[in-house]
């Protein structure tokens, strides 16, 4: 994928479509790619999209109701926007999609302190950082976040304009052997590791401003009457905020790793995630984002469905009025 | 040690389970007196975040019950609590929530019997699994846990 296309492409999109907007990354002072609004051709001459960039951009659609949005979306970004129709976030009409190859996208913790480092450039599979007046060129693969090495929809599912170019492919598994493996541990073990993760979350709720799909004008933390838990970063309330996210986010999330990126303690999101989505799919054969016209997993049911209540199993003959 | 006395949050719906253990009452069936009841207009309504709440504030146990399948009075509100619960249970397990803290059940207003039935099996449960240290909130005790457990 060259830049260059990129640009004709989207600039191409804002005329074709009369767009208001047009959602994408710009390159920052420190190199990295920024999520950025553009409001007109000219400046869409920035717009640029690599590995270095961090937002699932979709997280901003909700905030322009209204308007005729184009944005740049590799396969992850294009299931939230499919998720985002489905939940009348955003109407199919107003929204222009520029599809993107996606090679995945760095997990800036691994580079360890930021401090002086400039992105540079990303190609074939490596990329170029400057680091104390020094040129270091690495490995893309020992970078990427763990959801870019466990992606399997690295292409749109849904685009208008579709640049041409190669996805990730081979999705590592790591997440999943994480997840099998943290089951394989007794109770007490697995509570101790949550334990530990929720001890580190200090509750600047990063993970929800970065997540498509945490579109709430209100949000459960912040209601006060009544007040579901306390603002104090402690484990027991830290377990609350996060079992109480990844619950809402079951059978939604795209697993783009946008909070894991944007989390400043390294919180180990991924695998509750990565857990609610495949009991979701266990139970009810449901994968996020990939029709349109679909309801959310935990917002339908069906007569069949599996029933785990004591006394459970469809009943015949226990009517209660009857 | 003294003896452990659970403290249960049950969450009843109005229409059936409520009845139920209204029945269970009237029909003078014992139980154990553990229960507190919170009577709640559809187990539909019953956000899992009820659950937490009641586990956070210290209770050992919390049962959620409503209308059977095909008997709910708002047609299919327990239909999307199954869904949503069995996923929230999923959840709990997978934290290492010891699984006897948290039960749903479905109880008809005609199953007194079965109400007592169910309190009693899910008193013993939750005797057995020992009073709650998961998820309370007191910080003395989390960090006492984790000391211990290091
Ligand atoms: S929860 Fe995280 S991984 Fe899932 S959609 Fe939201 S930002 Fe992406
Ligand atoms: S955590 Fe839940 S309530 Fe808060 S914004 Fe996300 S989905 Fe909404
Ligand atoms: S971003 Fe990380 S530290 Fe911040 S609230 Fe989310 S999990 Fe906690």
């Amino acid at each position: 994928m060259r830049t260059d296309d990129l640009i004709l492409k989207c600039q191409e999109a804002f005329r074709e479509k009369e767009l208001d907007l047009f959602l994408g990354f710009e390159r920052s002072s420190s190199g990295f790619l920024k999520p950025a609004v553009f409001t007109s051709l000219e400046s869409l001459e920035k717009i640029s999209w690599d590995p270095s960039a961090s937002l699932n951009l979709a997280t901003f659609i909700p905030r322009f109701k209204g308007k005729k949005v184009g944005i740049i979306a590799p396969g992850c970004v294009s299931r939230s926007l499919v998720i985002l129709i489905n939940e009348g976030q955003v109407s199919r009409d107003r929204l222009t999609v520029v599809g993107v190859p996606c090679q995945g996208l760095i997990e800036r913790k691994k580079l360890g302190d930021l401090k002086g480092v400039r992105f540079l450039d990303s190609q074939n599979g490596k990329f170029t950082l400057q680091r104390g007046g020094q040129i270091v060129e690495l490995p893309l693969e020992d970078y990427l976040s763990e959801s870019c090495l466990d992606c399997d929809h690295s292409g749109p599912v849904l685009y208008d304009y579709l640049i041409e170019g190669s996805s990730r492919k081979n999705p590592s598994g790591n997440l999943e052997k994480r997840v099998k493996a943290l089951v394989e541990l007794s109770p007490g073990k697995r509570l101790l590791y949550f334990k530990k993760e929720a001890e580190k979350c200090i509750r600047c709720y990063a993970c929800r401003q970065a997540c498509p799909m945490c579109y709430c004008e209100s949000c459960f933390v912040e209601s006060s009457e009544p007040r579901w838990l306390t603002a104090v970063p402690e484990v027991a309330d830290n377990l609350i905020w996060l079992l109480t996210r990844v619950y809402h986010l079951a059978g939604r999330c795209v697993q783009c790793g946008s909070c894991a990126r944007a989390c400043p303690e390294g919180v180990d999101l991924m695998s509750l995630l990565a857990w609610a989505n495949q009991s979701v799919s266990e139970l009810f054969q449901y994968q996020p984002g990939l029709e349109i016209g679909e309801k959310p997993a935990l917002g339908e049911y069906r007569l069949e469905d599996p029933d785990f209540f004591w006394g459970g199993g469809l009943t015949e003959g226990k009517k209660c009025c009857s | 040690m003294e003896k452990f006395e659970p403290k249960i949050i049950a969450f009843l719906c109005n229409w059936c389970s409520y009845a139920g253990a209204d029945l269970a009452g009237v029909s003078r069936f014992q139980y154990p007196p553990h229960v507190r009841v919170i009577r709640v207009p559809c187990s539909g309504r019953v956000n899992p975040l009820f659950v937490l709440k009641a586990l956070y504030e210290g209770a050992d146990g919390v049962l959620v019950s409503g209308c059977h399948p095909g008997d709910c009075h708002y047609q299919s509100g327990n239909y999307y609590a199954r869904r949503r619960l069995e996923v929230f249970k999923k959840l709990l397990d997978f934290v290492g929530l010891n699984p006897a803290r948290f039960k749903m059940a479905w109880i008809s207003a005609s199953e007194g019997a079965q109400f007592a039935q169910l309190i009693r099996e899910f008193t013993a449960e939750v005797k057995e699994a020992g009073p709650n240290q998961e998820f309370v909130r007191e910080k003395a005790d989390l960090v006492r846990f984790l000391n211990e457990n290091r």
